[in-house]
């Protein structure tokens, strides 16, 4: 099967607003086994809305990767997964772990792991729809009072998905606390589909850690890859060699930060998308808050450019 | 002080009758030892006696230990938390005797035969059919498929047992 033939088990998560063409090409290149959509709404899909087109876009060398779909009915989700049919990409994921308001409150990403029949129903009409593995993401919980995961992971195994990603917090956590990897491990233990693991995993180190001791058939960085597309080629470097490459060098980043800034100014995306991408590059650099406010009242790219510039010539 | 004189007998007379009834109910409790009612024992009785006592403090106290950690972690003892619960519209929710939700968003109507659901918060019944109120808490009185039929995509809070028909 397709996901058994990715490059490698280290995975770009989906993240809304920042896992766009440009940065999965980034992390693609940096050696991630496997990029993921901004989550796309299903219900837009099938009402046909352009900016979601958008998240559609890919860069043809980058496969294999995945759409991530979020929503709460069954017949709209496999709507807009027959819709896209003939759309190049590999694989569908499910969104069930999105803890925002704005998604809850209808229902979508993690409410699903509050009903857990609809999400079961939600990943059968995914499968019966498309022709492509169908994965699934949740967390390990809704509330403290409600940690379901390996009862989503049965109900989604059951309902056909190829492969299920656990991230280690409730959705009350939000992003808050630490990711609980003991409570991953349990869903590894529990079905028998391949689990990926997911939170907290902000270095190569971390990572290689992580997949060595959750027993995961993979693991997804989100965060942790957000101006550090190096956590990627480090991981896989020591996973394939036992030797962990040093971290970049400030020149490296920069240069790095550099071409990200381009490429996104040549797609003609709203450069203002920018600014949180060149913070995350710079952080921890010497006069980097100095450098940020700068960053963050820059209009164009060449204004960018001319405060990344300098710090190249620091680093030498 | 003719008055006061008048008390004095009957003080005496009750705080003699108290000091009586006192003296008869220790001599019941602390009979006289080596009678009858306090018996002396031998060192063995004493010793099978612990001994039938501590074979019984420690299967206690294994059973104690038997019981699974974690089974109250999280929850305090005994408390039910209320969960919140997403329910999309067309669904129907049948809930357990003693069940309650609070409708927090959204709307839905009473599912229930004759006796209705029961609104604590506006101490009314509800009957078959009717809209309930947001944030009130509803009680089910009986597991006989009584419950909710969600109108538009709702959020409850529940406590107890039930099940969402999709």
């Amino acid at each position: 099967m397709l996901l058994d033939s990715l490059k490698n088990n280290i995975y770009m998560a989906p993240m809304a607003g920042v896992t766009d063409r440009v940065f999965r090409a980034l992390v693609h290149s940096h050696g991630a086994g496997l990029t993921f959509s901004e989550m796309v709404s299903a219900k837009s899909i099938v009402y046909r809305n352009k900016n979601t087109a958008r998240l559609l876009e890919n860069a043809p060398h980058v496969r294999p990767w995945a759409v991530q779909f979020f929503g709460h009915e069954p017949e709209i989700l496999a709507e807009a997964i027959h819709m896209l049919e003939d759309c190049p990409f590999d694989i569908v994921n499910i969104n069930m772990g999105c803890p925002m308001p704005k998604i809850v409150k209808n229902g979508e990403g993690a409410a699903l792991m509050t009903n857990p029949p609809l999400a079961g129903r939600m990943i059968e009409a995914a499968v019966r729809a498309s022709s492509r593995p169908v994965t699934v993401k949740i967390r390990k919980g809704f509330t403290p009072s409600s940690l379901n995961a390996i009862e989503m992971a049965k109900i989604a195994e059951a309902a056909g998905a190829a492969n299920i990603t656990v991230h280690g917090r409730t959705r009350d956590q939000y992003y808050t606390g630490t990711a609980d990897w003991e409570a991953i491990a349990a869903v590894k233990k529990a079905v028998k589909i391949p689990v990926i693991g997911n939170g907290d995993i902000f270095s190569a180190e971390v990572a290689v850690k992580r997949l060595q001791e959750s027993g995961c058939d993979g693991i997804m960085i989100a965060r942790g890859a957000m101006g550090n597309p190096w956590i990627f080629s480090r991981t896989v470097a020591y996973l394939e060699t036992g030797v962990m490459p040093p971290e970049p060098t400030q020149e490296e980043i920069i240069k790095t930060a550099i071409a990200h800034l381009n490429a996104v100014a040549e797609e003609k995306s709203n450069i203002v998308e920018m600014r949180k991408h060149l913070s995350w590059y710079t952080k921890g650099m010497h006069s980097s808050a100095e450098l940020r406010s700068k960053i963050n009242s820059a209009k164009t790219s060449q204004e960018m450019e001319a405060l990344l510039v300098p710090m190249l010539d620091k680093a030498k | 002080m003719k008055h006061a004189k008048n008390y004095i007998y009957p003080a005496i007379i009750a705080a003699l009758a108290v000091l009586l009834i006192l003296s008869h109910l220790q001599a019941t409790a602390y009979a006289q030892p080596g009678t009858a009612n306090d018996p002396l024992v031998t060192q063995r009785y004493v010793d099978e006696r612990i001994a039938v006592l501590q074979a019984q403090i420690t299967s206690l106290q294994n059973q104690l230990g038997n019981i699974e950690p974690g089974t109250t972690t999280s929850v305090e003892a005994g408390v039910v938390p209320f969960t919140p619960v997403f329910v999309p519209r067309g669904s129907t929710l049948i809930a357990e005797a003693g069940a309650e939700f609070i409708l927090r968003s959204g709307s839905a109507n009473v599912v229930a035969g004759p006796n209705g659901l029961v609104d604590v918060t506006a101490g009314q019944d509800i009957a078959n059919g009717q809209p309930i109120s947001r944030n009130h808490l509803i009680l089910v009185p009986a597991t006989d498929g009584r419950g909710l039929q969600i109108i538009s995509d709702a959020w409850l809070m529940i406590k107890g047992g039930y099940s969402i028909v999709i």
